[in-house]
């Protein structure tokens, strides 16, 4: 090793001390106010519940884990299923599977429509799908609200035109929870997707007309594998809000059709129960990583056939 | 002007030492010994991978040799980065800085060195000129045509009269009359400057062109060193032959050895006068060369050299290649100049003696 | 006869999901947009085109604090987000991997990763326990949350840029006796302003908009804007509610049509 060879390692080193130096910032904020507190929520769960919120610091148990899936009965101690928190968990990832199918059915169009429009005008569509993404979730639910409503606009409509005669209840219900979800998160669906189908060569679909492909054909054989990526992307950019939605049952769902994240707030709120509240919220976490896992594997095993 | 061009007039001597270059376990360089003198135009040729980028960049200091030293006029610069080192470089790409206009860029270096404004103007305007593109210092490099902005480039790599300038394939990208042009411009350049040039170039071309000296690599390695004549007529092996022009080869025997000549025996039973490298003493069977323009075809006679059978005759404009079988199966091919119009008197099946003056053969190394 | 020319790229029925698509994206939009100039007290009728809801949410002290507060907020989420972000930036791009650049990635795009609500009580925890121990409750850490959720947001542009950027233009400033931090200044901050000034626009309307977080985190009489309209839904609502929705969405709008422009004049 001679002079030259060792001033290169030296550079490199002293290149990778200085890397750490100038993301230092970011990570010192990101492990402070993101990071650190979800292993503090950890110990948390373990904890016995204060009478007034809050715990009894270290003093543990397991109290909080096993009150997410079984209820003490009052009168003869037995631990039973709490079906109510099963119900809701279950709802909720039923919820937000259906949001995500029903924004790649309405998503999956739109953004190959808007690829294949020429240059120009697709900046122009592109632009339009970015202003309700760049709007606040919170306007947008409260925009959605209004429509929905029994006075609102979808049930004045339909008066109007004489197909019913009185409102159709959708606000708080299961589907103004569907419908809110598929409304907001619908641009998250609809970017990646454009993205990917964008980028497609399509000398690969003439090819595939050349060699007698049908029209769904083509679409079934040759563009949906190659905008896999794009798909995947957007399934979990919706899947992952979704489940974790807040805002948008509590203002469209009301009080009966609570979802995952306003059974973790009750247990800050009203229900006090911090423990349960904090493994709730694990629970919610485990249950996305899962769902990443999942469908992740699933598509890029899917995938491997056709590219 | 005149100033610039006195303190320039010495560009630096570069000296590779048993240069070796790895990344992971790929070896791009191995073992270049090369002595670059001053105020040369030194071309590195060879096929892409060979490894004369990867040279290039050790000696701008972009990449640190795995062992041995880089050496300007004499003293050790391996160990100093890129901005420590007076060498600049004429990127492949012109790297020119997008949010700066033609000016800023060409005073870019001595703004770095923290030049008096007043100097940098000066020596802006003087390169502006140099380049031939006065008048244009505002405009924005963005703006410019490939060939302006090769200038620039050139203009900004010149501008702190750097003691050897370094051109990584500069001429690529563009189209072959600019690049033509650019071949003459990089040589007055080199002259009016008295800068040592140090060129990277796969266009073999290019290299005899403009080159005092080329160094032809193969697989990181320097294969042989010499002027364009020596290259393209003495080549010393069968891979510089190969890659720089055409040519034929032949196989013979060796008869005798005399001064600097040698006669052999051709597989016709003729026998030549050939050269050979230096460091060779050329016995047995060996391999002759002989360029296809060096070559005469003509009706046979009991002298040819070699007597084989037409079977293609590719006319190019200028020149008519005839590709001809010899009698022992080896292809051979002659060019001929078209000096007059019309036919060049052979057609295919023709029966040719081929003839060759003696001081064209050259015996290669195994 | 001749036959249309076959388009390759069409599929039948994807123009009519699309207008509906849009249709569906920009009709509650536009209601909401309109019913805020309802003269109405009520959201249920339309009682005449007025202003007054504007005038009203306007001289709202209310109003007044939490959009102020926001925009504090945001400007300091964003600004910090900002410089953070670039300096993780230029330490995670342009270099052979090294031992632990894995980790930074995943951390710096965990806000990324975990639901908002989980982020939200996990910061309860922690902020309502620091608060009790050092009697601070100030905007500090509305700041602190919103910079480290702010951060994977003004990451994304600057990072793409970097990696897209040519490596040789820096090389060549180097070449041209630029010292590193010469070549930063001259040469890669100017070339980095548009990512940087997009990360920031990024930045500070996830800042503008969060509700959970904020929620979570806020002690007593520290509503931002969006804490504000949520707390007001639980409400009757009145057509104020839309004007100061209609506000904001302008200055959404505003903020896309600029990013809109930086990145067009980039490519």
């Amino acid at each position: 090793m001679n002079g030259a060879e060792q001033v290169a390692i030296e550079a490199r080193k002293q290149d990778i001390r200085s890397r750490w130096l100038l993301s230092a910032p970011a990570l010192v904020i990101i492990f402070v106010a993101a990071i650190g507190p979800l292993f503090v929520m950890l110990l948390y769960s373990f904890m016995v519940k204060g009478d007034y919120g809050d715990v009894k610091p270290w003093e543990f148990s397991l109290d909080g884990w096993t009150s997410v899936f079984f209820q003490r009965d009052i009168f003869d101690d037995t631990l039973g299923l709490a079906d109510a928190h099963i119900s809701i968990i279950w709802r909720s990832i039923q919820l937000s599977f259906f949001t995500t199918i029903l924004t790649l059915i309405l998503g999956f169009p739109t953004a190959y429509f808007i690829a294949t429009r020429p240059p120009h005008t697709r900046e122009i569509w592109v632009f339009l799908v970015t202003i309700p993404f760049w709007t606040n979730l919170l306007i947008r639910t409260f925009a959605m609200q209004q429509v929905i409503r029994n006075e609102g606009l979808l049930n004045n409509a339909l008066i109007w035109l004489g197909i019913i005669k009185s409102p159709l209840q959708i606000i708080y219900t299961d589907t103004a929870n569907l419908l809110g979800m598929t409304y907001v998160y619908l641009p998250l669906m609809v970017l990646p997707l454009y993205a990917s189908i964008e980028k497609l060569d399509f000398r690969l679909v003439e090819a595939g007309y050349d060699l007698y492909a049908t029209r769904f054909q083509v679409l079934r054989k040759i563009v949906i594998p190659l905008v896999k990526p794009g798909i995947i992307a957007g399934s979990i950019l919706v899947f992952i809000p979704s489940l974790g939605a807040y805002v948008i049952p509590r203002v469209l769902g009301g009080g009966k059709n609570m979802m995952l994240g306003n059974l973790i707030e009750m247990q800050f709120g009203a229900g006090r129960n911090w423990p349960l509240g904090a493994a709730m919220s694990i629970t919610l976490m485990i249950i996305v990583m899962v769902a990443l896992i999942v469908y992740v594997r699933n598509a890029s095993r899917g995938g491997s056939g056709h590219v | 002007m005149t100033e610039s061009r006195t303190t320039a007039a010495h560009g630096g001597a570069i000296g590779l030492h048993g240069i070796k270059k790895w990344f992971g376990n790929f070896q791009a360089v191995d073992n270049v010994t090369l002595d670059i003198r001053p105020n040369e135009f030194f071309t590195l040729l060879g096929p892409s991978g060979c490894g004369k980028t990867t040279l290039l960049r050790m000696i701008a200091g972009f990449e640190m040799p795995t062992e041995g030293q880089v050496l300007l006029d004499g003293s050790d610069i391996s160990g100093l980065l890129p901005n420590q080192r007076p060498v600049n470089t004429v990127f492949q790409n012109y790297a020119l800085f997008p949010h700066l206009t033609v000016a800023e860029n060409i005073g870019f270096g001595l703004k770095m060195l923290g030049r008096p404004k007043a100097e940098i103007t000066s020596v802006v305007n003087d390169m502006l000129k140099l380049v031939h593109l006065d008048g244009r210092g505002h405009n924005p490099v963005t703006q410019l045509s490939g060939g302006q902005q090769q200038r620039v480039a050139l203009a900004r790599a010149l501008a702190p009269r750097p003691k050897v300038l370094l051109l990584d394939e500069p001429l690529s990208a563009l189209d072959l009359k600019l690049r033509k042009s650019m071949q003459i411009e990089l040589k007055r350049l080199q002259l009016e400057t008295g800068i040592t040039f140090v060129f990277v170039t796969h266009d073999q071309e290019e290299a005899l062109t403009m080159s005092d000296r080329i160094a032809v690599m193969s697989a990181g390695t320097v294969r042989q060193v010499g002027s364009p004549w020596d290259i393209y007529d003495r080549p010393a092996e069968r891979f510089v032959a190969d890659f720089i022009g055409e040519t034929n080869f032949l196989s013979a025997d060796v008869v005798s050895v005399a001064d600097n000549r040698a006669r052999v025996r051709l597989s016709s039973g003729a026998e030549i006068s050939a050269s050979f490298p230096a460091d060779v003493t050329p016995n047995g069977s060996v391999t002759v060369v002989v360029r296809p323009e060096h070559a005469r075809a003509g009706a046979p006679t009991g002298t040819s050299a070699l007597r084989g059978v037409v079977h293609d005759i590719v006319y190019l404009g200028t020149d008519t290649h005839v590709h001809v079988r010899l009698d022992d199966g080896t292809a051979f091919m002659v060019r001929q100049q078209n000096a007059r119009s019309g036919h060049c008197g052979f057609s295919k099946g023709d029966t040719v003696g081929i003839d060759f003056s003696d001081d064209v053969a050259q015996i290669l190394r195994d | 006869m001749f036959r249309s020319r076959f388009d390759i790229k069409s599929q039948p029925g994807f123009g009519f999901i699309t207008l509906f698509t849009f249709f569906a994206l920009y009709l509650p939009i536009g209601a909401l947009v309109v019913y805020s100039f309802n003269d109405a007290e009520s959201l249920s009728q339309w009682g005449g085109f007025s202003g007054r809801w504007f005038v009203a949410a306007w001289q709202n002290s209310a109003v007044q604090d939490a959009a102020i507060r926001s925009l504090i907020i945001a400007l300091w989420a964003a600004s910090l987000a900002t410089v953070a972000a670039l300096m993780a930036a230029l330490a995670t791009t342009r270099t052979a991997p090294y031992r632990g650049q894995t980790l930074k990635y995943a951390m710096i795009n965990q806000p990324l990763m975990v639901p908002e609500i989980v982020t939200a009580v996990a910061l309860l925890i922690v902020f309502s326990r620091i608060k009790v121990w050092t009697g601070y409750s100030g905007l500090g850490y509305l700041v602190l949350a919103h910079t480290a959720f702010c951060i994977p947001f003004a990451y994304l542009p600057i990072r793409a840029r970097l990696e897209s950027m040519d490596l040789t233009l820096e090389r060549a400033a180097a070449d041209l006796y630029a010292s590193r931090w010469q070549t930063f200044r001259h040469v890669t901050l100017p070339l980095l302003r548009p990512a940087v000034i997009a990360g920031f626009m990024l930045a500070f309307v996830i800042s503008l908009d969060d509700v959970v977080i904020t929620e979570f985190v806020k002690s007593g009489g520290q509503d931002t804007l969006p804490t504000y309209m949520l707390g007001q839904l639980r409400r009757e609502t009145t057509p104020e509610i839309n004007a100061i929705a209609t506000v904001f969405l302008a200055l959404s709008t505003v903020l896309v049509v600029i990013f809109f422009f930086i990145n067009r004049k980039k490519q």
